[in-house]
């Protein structure tokens, strides 16, 4: 009863009609509906996975209102709120995959065909380790290779920066 | 040079066809040379808002389908011999009448009249087009609830994208003591969310109820919703007036009791 009270004392109904209007105009005024909400924050889903690890099970977005920083009012916004499982955690998968910490600094798009390349790489090591489980590494990458072959330029250089990385490896 | 006004709100029952009553007869209060039109077909109102059902021969769609002359539609009102009315259809339905339609027809009557006022049907069809096609200016009628703010909003979008540029707000049936509670929101509020400029606040009043079933529009007299819809008329003739202050309780008890009086 008292947390009853002291809910009820403190928002008035015509306070709460206000916000949920504001909200509901924003939204109403920038005509989103949900299928381009759902599109935008697929793509934003997207960007930001390739840089870390995000729950994209809890992303959530929204058009609201929120105080302009010049201080003349309210003004819209696209408020998105992204969890991050662990901001280190995809490094440490990156390493798993063997990728030189230099490829990082190579533009998006290179980058994002190389993380499919990746994907490749990796499932066809998956097979590759039933036939051989007790092969090195190294020697796994040199099969792979050997497998592509007919692959264009893009990959056969990427397949030798990860020679080059496992080489690295077997240096270290 | 005349002005076509329409008074409209998105939502129905906020009080778009009282008020274009009360406007209307208020004009013609001031002087000027009035038509009010009726633009819901099917549903129609202002007829027995202003208390004039029984004069009513030719209709709205018989005149844009020339079965007869405006002039031969329009009904003078009781009381102001420069206050007409051409009513709607009651038997037809919204699509009898096209936006093309509406302009030519008020175009012939900007002739003879100061100030040609639309009351728009609710919703935003075929009804709405026909009544905003021909509009200077708009007057958006909304009560200080959530969904009449939430249309209003949307038709005020609709009136920009159709170039009405100059569109103002009347907030009507607010309860002071309902806002003092903080059960309603204020008239700033309002403002604040729908960012239009106000041009008037008409409060929740019994005797806009006793008015309508008298068919008298109660503009100009002692009553508050009187006084604040003939400051509604003044400021569209371009006068400063100030808003009542609606929130004396002495002053508001003295008015309805000044009324109990009279009845």
């Amino acid at each position: 009863m008292g947390l009853f009270d002291i809910f009820f004392k403190k928002k008035n109904t015509s306070d709460v009609a206000k916000d949920r209007l504001k909200l509901l105009l924003v939204s109403d005024r920038a005509n989103c509906s949900p299928d381009v909400m759902e599109q935008i924050k697929n793509e934003i889903i997207q960007v930001i996975a390739k840089y870390m690890d995000i729950d994209t099970e809890a992303l959530e977005i929204q058009i609201t209102s929120t105080e302009s920083e010049g201080g003349n009012g309210n003004v819209p916004a696209l408020i998105a709120n992204i969890p991050i499982k662990d901001i280190r955690q995809k490094e440490l998968k990156e390493h798993l995959k063997d990728v030189k910490p230099e490829a990082k600094k190579e533009s998006d798009k290179k980058d994002e065909k190389k993380d499919e390349k990746k994907d490749d790489t990796k499932e066809s090591d998956k097979t590759s380790d039933k036939k051989e489980s007790d092969k090195k590494e190294s020697d796994k990458k040199e099969s792979n290779k050997d497998s592509d072959k007919k692959d264009e330029k893009k990959d056969d250089k990427k397949d030798d920066d990860k020679k080059s990385s496992s080489d690295n490896k077997g240096k270290k | 040079m005349s002005e076509v006004i329409v008074v409209t709100s998105g939502k129905g029952g906020v009080g778009k066809t009282t008020t274009t009553a009360n406007i209307g007869t208020g004009l013609a209060k001031l002087g000027k040379k009035v038509v009010l039109i009726d633009t819901d077909i099917g549903l129609r109102n202002l007829d027995v808002v202003m208390g004039l059902e029984n004069r009513i021969v030719y209709n709205l769609v018989d005149v844009v389908e020339g079965n007869c002359k405006y002039k031969q539609a329009l009904i003078k009102d009781k009381k102001y011999p420069d206050l007409h009315l051409l009513p709607s259809a009651q038997t037809r339905d919204k699509t009898s009448v096209t936006p093309e339609q509406m302009k030519k027809l008020v175009e012939d009557l900007k002739d003879e009249f100061d100030y040609i006022i639309l009351d728009c049907p609710a919703g935003i069809e075929q009804g709405f087009k026909n009544a905003i096609a021909a509009a200077d200016r708009a007057l958006v009628v909304t009560t200080p609830e959530v969904s009449a703010i939430r249309d209003a909003d949307r038709i005020i979008g609709l009136l920009n994208a159709n170039e009405i540029k100059k569109v103002d707000l009347i907030v009507n049936r607010i309860r002071m003591d309902m806002v003092k509670r903080g059960d309603m929101m204020n008239v700033d509020d309002v403002c604040e969310i729908l960012c239009i400029n106000l041009i008037g606040v008409v409060p929740d009043d019994e005797n806009i109820v006793i008015a309508t079933n008298q068919g008298e529009p109660l503009v100009g007299d002692n009553s508050l919703p009187g006084k604040a819809y003939m400051n509604i008329c003044k400021r569209i003739l371009g006068e400063k007036v100030d808003f009542l202050d609606l929130t004396n309780p002495g002053f508001f008890k003295k008015i309805g009791n000044l009324f109990k009086k009279k009845a």
